[in-house]
């Protein structure tokens, strides 16, 4: 038996070789068939009459995954420190193999535990500051209630949301629409390794050393949703992989959140569509749990999120001196941000006729004392509040 | 019958004594010209004839060989005419003898027409400035180089043709002298600091690097005023010392750009365009010219559209960005120029330039903004110490605006400034602040108690690298000399800390 189901493994990696082939599409095959290794010793033109391929499809299946070498692939998985699970393997996600199409192989790095529920916090890759920051407090409210924040390494939300993660010493996810052993994009290879170091996981089911196509991301969307309990929508627009992740968590019975955004924001679109059409909106992290089915719930630290009104920048402000302050102000109410010149003038101008002039040095000054204290960020030039 | 008559050569920006010798010897009519000369040089044959022939006088046909010595080093230009014209005079009997002993005493440079009468040349100032002045009693040269020929300070003369310089020598006519011009200094033409509106930081930031002569690079969206700001940089900087006048007008002299008149007195700013290539931009060529960071000598050396460069030509400007000097080898010679320049490069925020926009939606993706970001990123821009943001303005904000200072203003404080590092480096290679060596750093640039901490949060909270606080310090040492400050106080660090923006990681990357 054991012989039969290694054998079967590998039946289940050559297939999943084959990337053109949907995962839907290769198990409706293993079901007609009864099992993986049944496909492959089928010729193009049964594969096409049985199971519905197109003949071309077929022989480049039967071509490819011929030429596909199985245990040089667990090879390579075994290297790069990571495991290749099927839904045979008893490490392979319950709340995944429920979904429609669950990937026939899902490369796993780093430890996992579903035991904790999970969280899908997503987004474009074009936040605003007010996204970025939103999605950092999310996440970081979620890791210390216990839940385990699920995103997809992109630039943007995702980044914002895996280093909010593991800042707040809590565990997250990655799925990634490359093979394990790529990391796309190249910028978020030190925080990939960070993710595994500090007790998180990598996902794909993308073999080994495949690239960044434009059709793998869509399909990995479906994953940080089929893993999650719930899915947040920070920001994003009509077109952006965030919605696509929202209509997966939806045909998976997900629960689908998002987070409300200005009207003439054009990221703000994605989500505020979602709301209209009965997405609930997200506050904080207790919105979210509270969307958990009661099993879900068990054991999370919900008492860790009844935070005293005012927010945790009012003690550090009480510290800041009057210049930051003033600076401060002047920051925090304006939508998109101001530039350092901006902020002298506004300054300037709102000065009291008598009062010290607000000096280049002055203002750098007071800057660089919010900044330090991680009030204010400079992001694209201009200076916008970080909390 | 042999004579020699003494000339000039140019080689690179310096000059050298060159004596044209001509041999006029029985034989079939022949004519040649030996001693490396170029393709103008050996052309020179056909303007000789028939401007001896022109002004009168009877061309031999003998067998003619024109010799320029020192034969192993390379000619070129079209100002030998007039000597081998003389030469070929003197050898045949056209200057009288008694007037030989004269001829020894000058030099002679000049293009001749057909008609025999005398034609501007390039590179009179710096011929005559390298010119070993043993028994010279006066130079001749074209009436058209008169003025530049006066800036040198030697007895000049100039004359308009052929027949007029064979006058003088045969004792039959004069020649006028050179005269200066003495016309006053024009006003910059390239416009005030005061006419910037807003941008305090980038005018500020300017300020310091004109104090200390770092590079710098701005940052902006199209519209912000980085061009504008960058022409009027130049009236910061203090005014040009008499040699370095007689350095530049040497260099444009050379690359035939003095329009016939006095030392160039106002600081060069050249904007070359972003499809330069190397050659042109650090200087080149099989006859090797000066390129645009010689011509910026001196001066500022403004690149904007720094990204759309060539890696090549960015990757070129390395060398005289350390040394102030470029050296251009090629298979024949190898020339040096100089080229003590300030960089000012500019850059749009992301390709289509409207990231950060008050009211313009930028276009581009985040991979391309990244791509478009990393490449400034490397050795070069190690070399530039200060980073400036700037950003459009509304126009609603126009009016309430107060106007800047004015160049001068600013140009007294820097020039304090740049006093006190002449006297702080007296003893030493290093010239200013921005070129200061780390054990120059450690020296000059201790950082008080409260400082380090500044330091230590710049690093932890912003993103700075270790190299990029010896950048901080450096400009913290230029803010402290602005003041007058023996010492670099917290504030001056903090304040250095702002212009640094490309090296948090957040903003090189583009994106977080």
């Amino acid at each position: 038996m054991s012989v039969s189901v290694d054998e079967e493994k590998l039946a289940r990696v050559r297939i999943n070789s084959f990337s053109c082939l949907r995962s839907d599409w290769a198990l409706r095959l293993i079901e007609l068939y009864g099992g993986a290794r049944e496909i492959l010793s089928k010729t193009p033109a049964e594969l096409s009459a049985d199971g519905g391929l197109g003949i071309e499809t077929a022989e480049r299946f039967v071509r490819e995954t011929r030429a596909f070498d199985p245990a040089k692939e667990l090879d390579l998985v075994l290297k790069a420190g990571a495991r290749a699970l099927t839904a045979l393997d008893p490490d392979y996600p319950e709340l995944l193999k429920d979904i429609y199409d669950p990937p026939l192989v899902l490369y796993v790095k780093g430890r996992f535990s579903t035991a904790a529920p999970a969280v899908g916090v997503v987004g474009t890759r074009k936040a605003t500051s007010y996204g970025l920051r939103t999605a950092a407090r999310l996440a970081c409210e979620l890791c210390g209630a216990g839940v385990t924040v699920a995103s997809g390494l992109a630039r943007g939300i995702d980044t914002a949301a895996h280093q909010a993660s593991l800042k707040a010493g809590g565990i997250t996810w990655a799925v990634i629409g490359t093979g394990l052993n790529v990391c796309y994009p190249r910028e978020n290879t030190r925080l990939a390794a960070e993710i595994v170091e500090k007790g998180g996981a990598i996902f794909s089911e993308f073999p080994m050393g495949a690239g960044a196509l434009p059709v793998s991301f869509p399909r990995r969307n479906r994953v940080i949703s089929g893993l999650s309990r719930a899915v947040v929508i920070v920001e994003g627009d009509f077109k952006s992989g965030a919605l696509i992740t929202a209509r997966a968590a939806l045909e998976q019975g997900r629960e689908v959140l998002a987070v409300p955004g200005q009207v003439d924001c054009p990221v703000a679109r994605g989500p505020n569509y979602l709301i209209k059409n009965g997405a609930a909106p997200v506050e904080d992290a207790l919105d979210i749990i509270s969307s958990f089915p009661p099993e879900a719930m068990f054991g999370l630290k919900t008492s860790a999120l009844s935070k005293p009104e005012g927010g945790g920048s009012a003690g550090i402000l009480k510290t800041l001196s009057e210049d930051a302050n003033a600076v401060w102000v002047a920051v925090k109410d304006s939508s998109e941000g101001l530039c350092a010149d901006e902020v002298v003038l506004k300054l300037s101008m709102a000065g009291k006729p008598g009062a010290s002039a607000w000096s280049v040095q002055r203002a750098g000054a007071a800057l660089f004392e919010l900044e330090t204290a991680e009030l204010i960020a400079l992001r694209s030039g201009k200076y916008s509040r970080a909390v | 019958m042999l004579s020699k008559i003494r000339t000039l050569a140019l080689r690179g920006i310096d000059g050298f004594d060159v004596s044209a010798e001509v041999d006029i010897a029985a034989g079939l009519p022949s004519y040649s010209v030996v001693g490396l000369p170029d393709a103008a040089v050996k052309e020179s044959k056909d303007r000789v004839i028939a401007a001896v022939r022109n002004s009168g006088f009877d061309f031999p046909s003998k067998r003619i060989t024109v010799n320029l010595s020192p034969a192993e080093r390379k000619k070129s230009g079209t100002h030998f005419d007039l000597p081998i014209a003389l030469g070929v005079l003197a050898a045949s009997g056209g200057i009288e003898k008694a007037a030989l002993k004269k001829l020894e005493q000058l030099v002679f440079i000049g293009e001749l027409a057909l008609d025999g009468s005398l034609r501007p040349v390039a590179g009179v100032l710096p011929m005559l400035v390298s010119l070993e002045k043993t028994a010279v009693e006066a130079v001749i040269v074209p009436q058209g180089n008169a003025r530049e020929a006066a800036a040198s300070g030697l007895t000049c003369l100039h004359a308009a043709s052929l027949k007029e310089v064979a006058d003088y020598i045969n004792g039959a006519g004069s020649l006028k002298p050179c005269e200066a011009d003495a016309a006053p200094r024009a006003e910059s033409s390239l416009g005030d600091f005061s006419e910037v509106k807003n941008q305090v930081f980038a005018k500020r930031a300017l300020e310091i690097a004109a104090a200390g002569f770092h590079n710098v690079i701005m940052v902006g969206p199209p519209g912000a005023g980085k061009s504008m700001l960058a022409r009027r940089f130049g009236g910061l900087l203090p005014d040009l010392s008499f040699e370095e006048k007689l350095e530049t007008t040497k260099i444009y002299s050379a690359s035939g750009l003095v329009k016939g008149s006095r030392l160039i007195s106002e600081r060069p700013f050249r904007e070359p365009h972003h499809t330069i290539s190397d050659a042109a931009l650090i200087g080149g060529g099989s006859n090797p010219r000066p390129g645009e960071v010689s011509l910026a000598h001196n001066g500022v050396l403004f690149l904007d559209e720094f990204t759309e460069f060539s890696r090549a030509a960015i990757e070129s400007l390395r060398e005289p960005l350390e040394a102030w000097k470029v050296t251009v080898s090629r298979v024949k010679e190898t020339v040096v120029y100089p080229a003590r320049f300030l960089l000012v490069a500019a850059m749009n925020p992301c390709p289509c330039g409207y990231l950060g926009h008050p009211t313009k939606e930028c276009a581009c993706t985040p991979l391309q903004v990244h791509k478009y970001r990393a490449k400034v990123s490397g050795p070069l821009l190690d070399r530039i110490d200060l980073h400036i943001q700037l950003s459009a303005i509304k126009y609603a904000d126009w009016e309430a605006i107060p106007k800047g200072e004015d160049s001068r203003a600013i140009a007294i404080r820097a020039r304090k400034a740049i006093d006190i590092q002449r006297e702080r480096f007296s003893v030493s290679k290093t010239r200013a602040n921005a070129f200061m060596g780390v054990s120059e750093i450690r020296k000059y640039c201790r950082v008080p108690e409260g400082a380090s901490s500044v330091l230590e949060m710049a690093m932890n909270k912003l993103g700075f690298s270790a190299r990029s606080l010896d950048k901080i310090l450096k400009i913290s040492r230029t803010i402290a000399d602005l003041e007058g400050a023996a010492d670099i106080s917290r504030e001056h660090v903090i304040e250095a800390v702002q212009y640094r923006v490309l090296d948090r990681a957040s903003e090189l990357a583009g994106l977080r």
